[in-house]
């Protein structure tokens, strides 16, 4: 089984080059003054000898084998998630419309094609504050818009923050559901 | 407010205002605290300790105690639920509203069987094997809106979230894996880079050995017919017509199920994968055939 | 006060036209010139976007003339190019490039490090003076120093991973948005003459200083050597643009490979897998 373990190694190719006299010679002039062994070390690690001596094996180069492999190799970035509203997800997510685009305001989805809304809870969740991310175009409007919503359908005054250098709102209390709601009713 | 907003007001004062260089950049006011201590006569007294008691010594008392009380965590009794909670395998959730998720936007192909190295793939669900975490557990949240046709293999489920799964015509397989294969599957890539065989996957222990084995809880051990009687058992308990797989157009992805023995679909333990050459080595010796198999 | 700011900004930026206008390059009546079908340079990954920012738009340009001609135009990447300029995300990022390498070798010797003083210097009592047991306690002139800086300090920190690509992006968008940025073919120049770029970079009124940036480190050979003896015109290959170089020059060259080169890595950062990963090796909690 090591022999297998090994060919599939590019760093040993170089050992096969390497005669099997030169490496027990080595062998036998260190072998007197070792005093210690380590078996995790790359470098003290038995070294490959005569290819004969391991296991036979087959190499197999079937496309069809080697789509099982593809499967598993994670692709670097996120794939493209779809962009067609006509149709209903069961679980509830709905990807951007095009309309939006046209709104004064933005908020653009997360890589993983989410909407940027967060929960924030701390001292020891007493205070609860709802962060939107990602906005870009007009703060203030939308700022405004949502406040009205949420107190509408809350019945309470809501306290603000808008950091517009960042484009982050912060709202009190936790509204994560309805300014969810609010955003996909406006395509977002 | 009227007129420009946000990122285009910001590029727009940027064309009037001087160069953006390294001498006229700062940092939002405020940002940055600096503790600093006094440099002036009293300044480093008490080197930071503060005057008097525990603080001055600098006798950071242990965990849990209360300066003398009966600590609380002393107070009670031994309760035995907790024994050998730290040995105990854990599995991490995963609710079927998520799933749903990954499905919706493109993160797990639903025409290929689902398994952990499926779900780890996503780079959304995430476990650690070295902190006892032994794969996923599907819970049923979401179990209603659940609508994935899917051939999905976890470690754990519970009977709502089997009936969920083949109400839609979907299997679902609870399966074991071993340390050894989790860190096979965690990261497939870095694992075939090492250039090491597929490990065989183990059998799992006593302590859940019925868990796997039995029909109910669609164990990979249990026997395939008696599977087949209890989703019938769970149809009509849950009040669904089940599907009939047969009979279905993706019938071949449905009915693909691992061997035991199995970590990857399609791969064989005892394999290397070769990821530079696009190849896969495959042991001729019969007695590794064997033992990979057994 | 910030309205009023606003508004005067906006008033400053009509009166700015003028002075792009005499910086421009009209396109002359020029009968020898040659007609060239214009580069129109665009990525994969703008095409496919979706952005509530437009594509950004630039010249591409030429060095193997000293005066400018317009070869085509290049699109830019809005989140690369032109994200939210955020100076203090830029202050971050160089306070961490300079902070990072810094040791700091002031040293100090304590009360224990000083010669001598081991005796003490006169008995508790009896003599109408201080009480002192040491001739090198910090009180003394000669005495060692209490709470002085220790050498090496090491000043390293990490930056979280996603303020640094944020720093690119902003140092990019801030070159961009104050035409400091210019997208040139290639880095070929005809001469090895320092003369020849000296001239070029005061004609297209770049500033005194210019950073060149190319794919490859290895570098067109005239250029190389024309820009050898200048101190403020310095060749960069992409893998080692930082926020630090850029804001130190005044402005930014880049080829049009280098910019998709910068674009396509950046974007690769902004939407890949496994952030996790790249994260976790500076995260504090190793859990």
């Amino acid at each position: 089984m090591a022999a297998l373990r090994i060919f599939a190694r590019p760093c040993f190719s170089h050992i096969f080059s390497k005669t099997l006299a030169s490496n027990l010679t080595k062998n036998t002039v260190y072998n007197n003054c070792k005093i210690q062994e380590r078996y995790s070390s790359f470098k003290s690690s038995p070294q490959v000898g005569d290819p004969s001596q391991y296991t036979d094996f087959e190499i197999s180069k079937d496309p069809q084998e080697w789509l099982y492999v593809e499967r598993l190799l994670t692709p670097k970035t996120v794939p493209p998630a779809p962009t067609s509203t006509a149709k209903q997800y069961p679980s509830g997510w709905a990807p951007q419309s095009e309309d939006a685009l046209k709104l004064p305001y933005f908020v653009s989805r997360t890589r993983n094609y989410l909407q940027p809304v967060y929960l924030q809870r701390s001292f020891r969740g007493m205070r609860r504050i709802t962060i939107l991310r990602k906005i870009e175009g007009d703060i203030w409007l939308l700022e405004a818009e949502l406040k009205k919503h949420l107190e509408e359908t809350t019945g309470k005054s809501i306290g603000t923050q808008i950091h517009e250098v960042a484009g982050i709102l912060k709202f009190k209390g936790d509204q994560v559901i309805r300014i969810k709601e609010w955003l996909t009713t406006k395509g977002l | 407010m009227s007129g420009k907003q946000g990122r285009e007001l910001a590029l727009s004062m940027l064309r009037v205002l001087p160069r953006v260089t390294l001498a006229n950049i700062r940092d939002n006011p405020g940002s940055r605290q600096t503790k600093k201590r006094g440099r002036a006569q009293h300044g480093g007294d008490y080197h930071g300790a503060g005057n008097k008691g525990s603080g001055q010594r600098q006798n950071y008392m242990r965990p849990g105690y209360e300066t003398g009380n009966n600590p609380f965590y002393l107070r009670f009794g031994y309760e035995p639920y907790y024994k050998g909670h730290h040995l105990r395998r854990q599995y991490p959730p995963l609710s079927l509203s998520k799933l749903q998720q990954f499905i919706d936007t493109n993160r797990i192909d639903a025409s290929k069987p689902i398994d952990l190295a499926a779900l780890l793939n996503t780079g959304l669900y995430h476990i650690t094997p070295h902190m006892k975490h032994a794969g996923v557990h599907l819970t049923d949240e979401g179990a209603d809106e659940f609508q994935g046709k899917v051939n999905i293999e976890v470690q754990w489920a519970s009977e709502p979230v089997i009936a969920a799964i083949e109400r839609n015509g979907g299997v679902i397989t609870t399966t074991y894996y071993d340390q050894q294969s989790l860190h096979a599957v965690l990261n497939p890539r870095k694992f075939f880079e090492k250039g090491e065989a597929i490990p065989r996957r183990m059998l799992p222990p006593m302590d859940c050995l019925e868990y796997y084995s039995s029909a109910e809880t669609r164990g990979y051990l249990a026997d395939p017919e008696k599977v087949c009687h209890e989703r019938l058992v769970l149809a009509q308990k849950y009040g669904y017509n089940l599907p009939k797989i047969e009979e279905d157009p993706q019938y071949e992805m449905l009915s693909e199920r691992k061997d035991p023995r199995q970590i990857f679909y399609g791969l064989e333990p005892g394999w290397v994968v070769v990821l530079k050459d696009k190849a896969i080595l495959k042991p001729k010796a019969d007695y590794l055939k064997e033992f990979y198999q057994n | 006060m910030s309205f009023l700011l606003r508004s005067i900004l906006t008033k400053l930026e009509g009166c700015s036209v003028g002075r792009i206008a005499r910086f421009s390059s009209l396109v002359t009546e020029n009968n020898d010139a040659i007609e060239t079908e214009p580069i129109i340079s665009i990525s994969e990954a703008i095409q496919q976007g979706r952005f509530y920012e437009k594509p950004k738009q630039v010249w591409l340009e030429n060095l193997d003339t000293i005066e400018e001609k317009k070869l085509g135009l290049m699109m830019l990447h809005p989140e690369v190019f032109g994200a939210h300029p955020r100076i203090d995300i830029l202050h971050q990022n160089v306070r961490w490039q300079r902070m990072y390498k810094f040791v700091c070798y002031a040293h100090t010797k304590t009360r224990a490090e000083v010669r001598g003083g081991g005796r003490k210097p006169w008995q508790q009592k009896g003599l109408g003076r201080a009480r002192h047991g040491s001739i090198r306690s910090p009180l003394w002139r000669g005495g060692g120093v209490a709470h002085g800086p220790r050498s090496p300090t090491t000043h390293f920190y990490m930056l979280p991973f996603y303020t640094r690509v944020l720093g690119l992006t902003s140092a990019l968008t801030v070159k961009f948005g104050q035409d400091d940025l210019h997208i040139v073919n290639d880095l070929e120049i005809p001469t090895t003459e320092p003369g020849y770029i000296e001239d070029l970079v005061y004609q297209r009124n770049w500033g005194p200083s210019v950073l060149f940036v190319d794919v490859p480190d290895i570098m067109p050979k005239n250029i190389t050597l024309a820009t050898d003896e200048i101190k403020h015109f310095n060749l960069m290959p992409v893998y080692g643009l930082n926020v630090y170089s850029m804001l130190k020059h005044d402005t930014l060259v880049l080829t049009e490979n280098a910019a998709r080169e910068i674009e396509s890595k950046i974007l690769l950062q902004l939407n890949r897998m496994n952030d996790r990963e790249v994260t976790k090796k500076f995260r504090l909690n190793q859990q």
